[in-house]
C-alpha cells in the first residue's frame, strides 16, 4: 500500500518530532531526525498507513540514537550521557540499521538493543511493556539488556584504561 | 532514569492514547491515570509543531530527500595512487562516517532518472548533479543502483549529469582506502563539464579486488577545480560534516554526490 506522506506527517509528525526533541535536545537535529524517520517509513511500501505510532516511535528512537552516535560533543546532562553511552555501545547495530528496520517491518526481528534500552532505562517502561511493544518475551528483553550492560561496562573499562 | 511523571503512563502510551491507537480497555484505564492536562498539552504541541513545520513544507523536504536516497552507482578506468598521510586519514574518516550507508540494505532499486540527485546520498548543496554507473556485460550496459553488488573484474562505465554545473571532478574511494581519479583522467586536464544529459567518461573502469565497497564521489563547482583541490577539501571534512550533510568547511559553490557499490566475493 502506498503511503500518503502528507497524511502520515499530519498524524504522526508531531509525535515523532517530540520524540526526537526529547532524545536529541536540539531543534535542528530533531527536525532532521524527524525527516529521516519518515524517509525510512516511506521506503517501505508495505506498511499500513494507520496505527503506525509504535513503529514510528521506535524508528525515531533508532534514528536519534544514530544521530547521537555521530555527535562528538560530550553531553551535559545525565540523560544525554546515558543516551550517548547506549548509542556508542550499540554502534554496530547502526551499521545495519536500515536492514534492522526492514526486519522490524517484516516482524522478523524485534527492535534494536539500543531502542530497547532507551525505552526501559530512559522512558521508564517496564520490562513487560517493552516486551509487548517490541514483540519479544520478557526474558528476551532482559537478555538484550544484560548484553548491553556488559557492552557498556566494556566501554567504560576502555575509557578508563 | 525512568520518567516518573505517571507510573504506567510512559510517553509512548500517552502518545498512543492521544492518537486513539490503544485498545479500548487500556485506553480507558490510561484516561483515569493520565492527567487531562497532559493530553491537552499534546494537542497544543501538535498545533504548534504543524504551524512551525507546515505539512506542505515538511513533506516536500521528505520526498525530496527520499528521492535523493535512491540513486545509481558507477565507475571508470583507474590509476591508483598512494595517498598522502593526511588524505589517508581523511579517507578513513570518510569510511567511518559513511559506514552506516555503506553497509545498509544493499537492495538495488531501479534507477529512476527523475529521482536522481545524489547517490546514497551525501550531498552538500543543491539537488542536481549526479552520477550513473553501468556494468558493461557483453554488448549491454546495465544501470546499477545504490548498494548494488559488484565483483572484482566487473567493468563499469560512469556517466555524469552536470545539471548545469560548469566544472566537476570524479573520484572513487575503495574499501582499502585508496582514492582513484576518474575525471579529469589527465592530471592536467580540464574539469569542464558537458551540460546536456548523461555524459559518459572517456574510459570504462575495471574493479579490482578491494573489499567491502567502491564509492564514487562527484564534486561540481562554479569555477574550475582540480582533483587535488577536491582531495584537500575531503581531508578537511569531519564525520559530523558528513553525517549532518551540511559541511561547514566545504568551499562555497561546490556540490557533491556519492554513490556506493557493495563489493561481494
Amino acid at each position: 500500500m502506498a503511503i500518503d506522506v502528507d497524511d502520515m506527517y499530519r498524524r504522526y509528525g508531531p509525535m515523532v518530532l517530540r520524540r526526537c526533541r526529547r532524545l536529541l535536545g536540539d531543534e535542528q537535529l530533531a527536525v532532521e531526525a524527524m525527516q529521516d524517520t519518515f524517509i525510512r517509513l516511506i521506503s517501505n511500501p508495505t506498511l499500513e498507513d494507520r496505527g503506525a505510532s509504535s513503529l514510528l516511535y521506535r524508528m525515531a528512537t533508532q534514528v536519534s540514537l544514530n544521530r547521537i552516535r555521530s555527535q562528538r560533543r560530550r553531553p551535559e546532562d545525565p540523560n544525554s550521557e546515558l543516551l550517548t553511552r547506549i548509542a556508542r555501545a550499540t554502534g554496530d547495530e547502526g551499521r545495519s540499521e536500515a536492514r534492522s528496520i526492514l526486519d522490524v517491518l517484516l516482524r522478523r526481528v524485534p527492535a534494536s538493543s539500543g531502542t530497547i534500552a532507551v525505552m526501559h532505562l530512559l522512558d521508564g517502561m517496564t520490562l513487560q511493556e517493552v516486551a509487548a511493544e517490541v514483540g519479544m518475551s520478557v526474558s528476551g528483553v532482559r537478555k538484550r539488556l544484560r548484553t548491553l550492560r556488559f557492552e557498556l561496562n566494556e566501554l567504560e573499562a576502555l575509557e578508563d584504561a | 532514569m525512568p520518567d516518573p511523571r505517571a507510573k504506567g503512563a510512559h510517553d509512548l502510551a500517552v502518545e498512543q492514547l492521544h492518537l486513539g491507537e490503544l485498545p479500548t480497555e487500556r485506553a480507558d484505564r490510561l484516561r483515569r491515570e493520565v492527567p487531562a492536562q497532559r493530553l491537552a498539552e499534546l494537542s497544543e504541541s501538535d498545533q504548534e509543531i504543524l504551524r512551525a513545520y507546515p505539512p506542505a513544507t515538511m513533506t516536500a523536504a521528505i520526498r525530496r530527500r527520499a528521492a535523493q536516497d535512491g540513486q545509481p552507482a558507477r565507475r571508470p578506468s583507474r590509476t591508483p595512487w598512494l595517498m598522502a598521510p593526511a588524505l589517508a586519514a581523511a579517507a578513513a574518516v570518510l569510511v567511518l562516517a559513511l559506514a552506516p550507508r555503506l553497509w545498509g540494505p544493499g537492495e538495488p532499486t531501479p534507477m529512476d532518472p527523475a529521482r536522481a540527485g545524489v547517490a546514497d546520498t551525501t550531498r552538500i548543496k543543491g539537488l542536481e548533479p549526479y552520477l550513473e554507473v553501468y556494468r558493461l556485460e557483453d554488448a549491454e550496459a546495465q544501470l546499477l543502483s545504490v548498494g548494488a553488488p559488484a565483483r572484482s573484474g566487473d567493468r563499469l562505465q560512469l556517466k555524469y549529469v552536470s545539471a548545469g554545473q560548469p566544472y566537476g571532478v570524479v573520484l572513487s574511494l575503495d574499501g582499502n582506502g585508496q582514492l582513484t581519479r576518474h575525471l579529469p583522467s589527465d592530471p592536467a586536464g580540464s574539469s569542464s563539464l558537458a551540460g546536456d544529459g548523461a555524459m559518459a567518461l572517456p574510459r570504462s573502469y575495471q574493479l579490482d579486488d578491494a573489499p567491502q565497497y567502491e564509492r564514487f564521489i562527484f564534486v561540481t563547482a562554479d569555477d574550475p577545480i582540480t582533483p587535488a583541490q577536491v582531495e584537500a577539501a575531503l581531508a578537511s571534512l569531519t564525520p559530523d560534516d558528513l553525517d549532518d550533510q551540511r559541511p561547514h568547511a566545504w568551499p562555497a559553490g561546490w556540490t557533491w554526490s556519492c554513490t556506493t557499490l557493495e563489493k561481494i566475493p
